[in-house]
């Protein structure tokens, strides 16, 4: 563990002098809550249950931008997907995108192709639930374990395939240069193709992601005061269904199973080490830039149940382009006491002033 | 860049070829014989959106005397994320085997001109360029 806290400890440092002015060299998108297994473990996540996505090659979230050079790095997450590091010799559209080429299913594909790592860390200085001036440190693995399409967005993809096909053969026919060819198929497809459900915008009927995440408490910041927080391995199971409105509405259920280190007594910093498993349901309607969804949780400890909880939270979300979206959390929170969670993030920055989005 | 195959003058010999592509995106890959005067015609196209044309004959040696035959892959990244567009782009792989001329099997890849992207990432176009020429 004190080889991945050091390597992420330089490759943090590394990133922040790499810029030399980071306020203003930080986009405004690092400034999301970030939705890692890390701080899906912390509770800190906007949305515990989350829909299966994409990840990036390379992702990393700014929270609390403090520039705490020679401690552990704070309120941060990195996320790596190796697979987009790979330049592979037998890749296809239909193993990348788990879709059947007629003599495989390809459901297991996204196993190693969506696989992301990742570090984060939650630096507490005096919120509820946390040690106080701790940085909580945690890394995570999650994949896409299964991937089905239906039968009706089987036949979407096809038309919109065959006809892309079409224009392609017209387009290769042409006597051009492979520039001109690139454009000018690229503008062909624009215009022809509109009447036409977009790949892209075509979802899975079902899909299944997996994820595992550790996470250690540095009380002080020091490396020589890590204990044991939680680890967690969790499962979210996803129904994607088309509405005739052109909206999604997703069904998805939650498992997860895992050791903690409950803080009793945040004064003598005393804990109870016990095992929790969690069992959950989402419901999100998504229509165009906007999606709401509710979420709840019931969270069972083996032998410690008076610490069992729930977690009911509504989240509404407005998508403001590819990289921006607003959203708001609202409701209960796991902890007994001072549970109400709220969380509202805003990609934006007014004149000059950056707006940070911290947990409350 | 063109390649040359050479052919014996009247052979009757079958040409064949095959086209491993890899790419995330969809591919499609038509084989194109080109004459002087602007005349095309298709010999092959790839059956599935993998680009992958198994190998096959496409022709006559004879039947492709003083033509140029064309490779093109089309590539459409819609199904991949944008932020993914550029390694996706230099990412891709194809090679290329041709038999039946003098030379026996010929195996090679793309050159980096043969290579090209629309403005905004999505569609990339592999193209193969080759001269067949009477001994």
């Amino acid at each position: 563990m004190k080889k991945y806290v050091l390597l992420f400890a330089l490759l943090a440092e590394a990133l922040l002098v790499c810029a030399q002015d980071p306020i203003d060299s930080v986009k405004v998108e690092d400034f999301k809550i970030p939705s890692t297994p890390g701080f899906a473990l912390l509770d800190l996540a906007p949305s515990t249950i989350q829909r299966p996505s994409n990840p990036k090659q390379f992702a990393f979230s700014l929270l609390n931008f403090t520039g705490n050079s020679g401690a552990l790095p704070k309120d941060f997450a990195l996320e790596v997907t190796p697979y987009w590091f790979l330049k592979l010799k037998n890749e296809t559209f239909y193993k990348y995108s788990s879709v059947s080429d007629g003599e495989y299913n390809n459901y297991f594909t996204g196993i190693l192709r969506k696989m992301s790592i990742s570090l984060s860390t939650h630096f507490n200085d005096s919120g509820k639930n946390f040690l106080p001036k701790t940085n909580y440190v945690s890394f995570g693995v999650r994949t896409n374990l299964i991937t089905i399409w239906g039968r009706s967005q089987t036949k979407e993809m096809k038309t919109y395939l065959t006809a892309f096909k079409s224009i392609a053969g017209r387009v290769a026919a042409m006597d051009l240069s492979v520039q001109k060819k690139a454009d000018t198929l690229d503008a062909l497809q624009n215009e022809e193709l509109k009447k036409i459900k977009r790949f892209g915008a075509i979802k899975p009927l079902f899909q299944v992601d997996v994820a595992y995440a550790h996470a250690d408490m540095f009380a002080e910041n020091k490396y020589d005061n890590r204990q044991f927080y939680k680890n967690a391995f969790w499962i979210n199971a996803a129904f994607n269904l088309p509405l005739k409105n052109s909206g999604y509405l997703y069904i998805i259920g939650y498992g997860r199973a895992g050791k903690e280190n409950l803080l009793t007594d945040t004064a003598k910093r005393f804990f109870i080490r016990d095992s929790h498993v969690d069992i959950g349901v989402k419901l999100e309607y998504e229509q165009n830039k906007f999606s709401v969804g509710f979420e709840h949780i019931q969270r069972t400890y083996s032998s410690k149940t008076q610490y069992n909880g729930k977690r009911t939270v509504l989240i509404v979300q407005y998508k403001i382009d590819n990289n921006l979206n607003l959203y708001c959390t609202y409701g209960k929170n796991f902890t007994e006491l001072n549970n109400l969670f709220t969380l509202f993030g805003i990609n934006w920055a007014f004149g000059n002033g950056l707006l940070k989005t911290r947990p409350e | 860049m063109n390649r040359n195959f050479y052919i014996k003058e009247g052979s009757k010999a079958s040409v064949f070829l095959e086209v491993n592509v890899s790419t995330q995106g969809s591919a499609d890959t038509f084989v194109n014989k080109r004459r002087s005067g602007g005349s095309v015609e298709l010999l092959a196209d790839s059956p599935k959106h993998d680009g992958i044309i198994k190998r096959q004959v496409i022709a006559k040696a004879n039947e492709l005397a003083s033509s140029v035959i064309t490779i093109t892959t089309m590539i459409n990244l819609e199904n991949v994320p944008k932020q993914h567009w550029q390694a996706a782009f230099d990412n891709v792989v194809i090679d290329y085997a041709l038999e039946g001329g003098t030379d026996g099997k010929q195996e090679f890849g793309y050159d980096k001109d043969d290579k090209a992207k629309s403005k905004n990432g999505q569609i990339i176009v592999v193209e193969k360029a080759i001269k067949v020429i009477t001994l």
